[in-house]
Formats: C-alpha cells, structure tokens, sequence
C-alpha cells in the first residue's frame, strides 16, 4: 500500500513535517511517530499541502500533538491544508483548535 | 404530404441518474482505491469530490479496521441526481454492524471525546461523517449490511 512520506526540516526555532499522501488508519503511525518525536522539544510546522486524504486517525493524531505542544509551552502551527485536510479538520467542528499559516514563510520568527 | 407541420410537443426527458460503482477488497489499500475511483467520477464536481472523499473513506476506514468485511470486499455506488449525491457502501452481513447501527439508534452519538488513558479519540470519525454529510445512515440487513451517505450539490465555481 502506499502510504505517506514526511521530510522533516529546519526553518527558524521551528522542525517542519512536510507530509504527503493519505493519512488514514493505515499510515497515522508514521505521522505520529514524527510528531511525537519532536512536539514539546520545539516549535512544529505541520506542513499538509500534499495531504491526499485524512480520516479522524489522521486528525487524532494532530489534536494530540495540538495538545502536547501547548501542555509543554511549545508553539504549534498547520501550514496551506490541502482542499481535503482543510475540509476533514473543518468537519470536526473545532476547526479553531487548529493554528492555520497559508505557507511556511507566514511562520513567527 | 401534409402542409401542417405537425408541432411536437416537448419531449420530458426523464432524469437519468448518473451513477458509478466499485467493488474494494477488504485489505487496507481499499482505502486508497476509495479515493481513486472518486477522483475519476466524472459527474462530480472536484468540491464534490473533496467531499465525498472525506466523508467516504471515514466510512470505508471504520468498516475495515472496526467491522468485519466479508470475502466480497465493500461494494460502492455513487449517484447524482438533481436532489443531490447519494453514497452507498454494502458489505457482507456482520453482528458487529448491527450492534454499533442499533446503538445509534438507540441514542444521539455523544460529539468525539478523548481517552487520555489510551491516548486516542472516540466518535471523531461519526461526527466528521455527519458534519460533511446531509445524512448518514448505517442499516444492518439479512445479508447485506448498508451505510448510506447523502450530500448536497456544490458545484464548482465558475471560472
């Protein structure tokens, strides 16, 4: 199955995940294993403009690290959701719990 | 021959549904085939699309890692009529499908809640169905079991 591909990088006093692919019950693993390995450490940029498909595991996935970053002080930021992240993380009904950026050039220094 | 033209009266086309269908194994690459096929449906619209993807693949994402999908696989049929769209997903008969459709009906789903014991959401996956859908609909059958989604039209803007 394919599943999805995360490249993390450095921009400022932010680590960027810049994920790609479907992210479903059968790929969240991997996006929470690199969430979790760096939330609380330093500021995340979730970059999901190459999202393919997100189901609630996806988005479960990025409450948690939502919660972990705040809990520890950290800032946390989604950068450009695709059509389809931006309609799954509308769909729950707390969208606001979602920090959206347009593009990684929007980040805080 | 006759110097009356003869005046036609307006032929009523009957709506033609259009329709589309897919059968989707029961391994975990049929979420990916899910999204696929819906991107190939010509009749939606790409919002549309976006919608129905969303909305469907949580259902075929719960039907495999929640349920129990028999050797047919998940049987898939979308429609768009004037009404709206219709999303229809059949499986093979199971006790685990009846009891979570009798337990919504029983009593409204509670809104998504977290476990912080098993560090995992619960009934996040309903509500982001319910939210994007007009209706959602799980019906347990002798021997198929059903999910019906319904949407409404959204039309891409005009360029």
């Amino acid at each position: 199955m394919t599943g999805i591909s995360i490249e993390a990088s450095e921009r400022g006093k932010f680590t960027v995940l810049s994920v790609n692919g479907p992210i479903n019950s059968y790929t969240f693993t991997e996006l929470q294993e690199k969430t979790m390995k760096h939330v609380g450490k330093s500021d995340l940029a979730i970059d999901l403009s190459g999202v393919t498909s997100m189901t609630s595991a996806g988005i479960g996935v990025i409450l948690a690290a939502i919660e972990d970053a705040e809990a520890a002080g950290k800032r946390i930021f989604m950068i450009g959701p695709s059509e389809v992240a931006r309609l799954a993380i509308e769909s729950t009904g707390f969208s606001e719990r979602f920090p959206t950026l347009a593009s990684v050039k929007d980040l805080p220094v | 021959m006759s110097r009356h033209r003869a005046v036609k009266a307006p032929v009523k086309h009957a709506e033609v549904p259009r329709k589309a269908r897919i059968t989707l194994p029961r391994r975990p690459e049929a979420v990916l085939r899910y999204e696929d096929f819906i991107r190939t449906v010509r009749f939606l619209s790409e919002r549309e699309k976006n919608v129905v993807i969303v909305a469907g693949e949580e259902v075929v994402d719960n039907l495999l890692t929640h349920g129990e999908v028999g050797r047919h696989g998940i049987k898939v049929t979308v429609r768009k009529r004037a009404s709206g769209i219709t999303l229809a997903l059949y499986v093979q008969s199971h006790r685990i499908f009846a009891r979570f459709s009798a337990c919504l009906d029983l009593s409204p789903p509670p809104g998504p809640r977290y476990n912080s014991e098993l560090k995992r959401w619960h009934g996040l996956g309903l509500t982001m169905s319910r939210n994007l859908a007009r209706s959602v609909c799980y019906r347990p059958g002798e021997q198929m079991d059903r999910v019906y989604l319904s949407f409404p039209l959204q039309p891409d803007d005009p360029l």
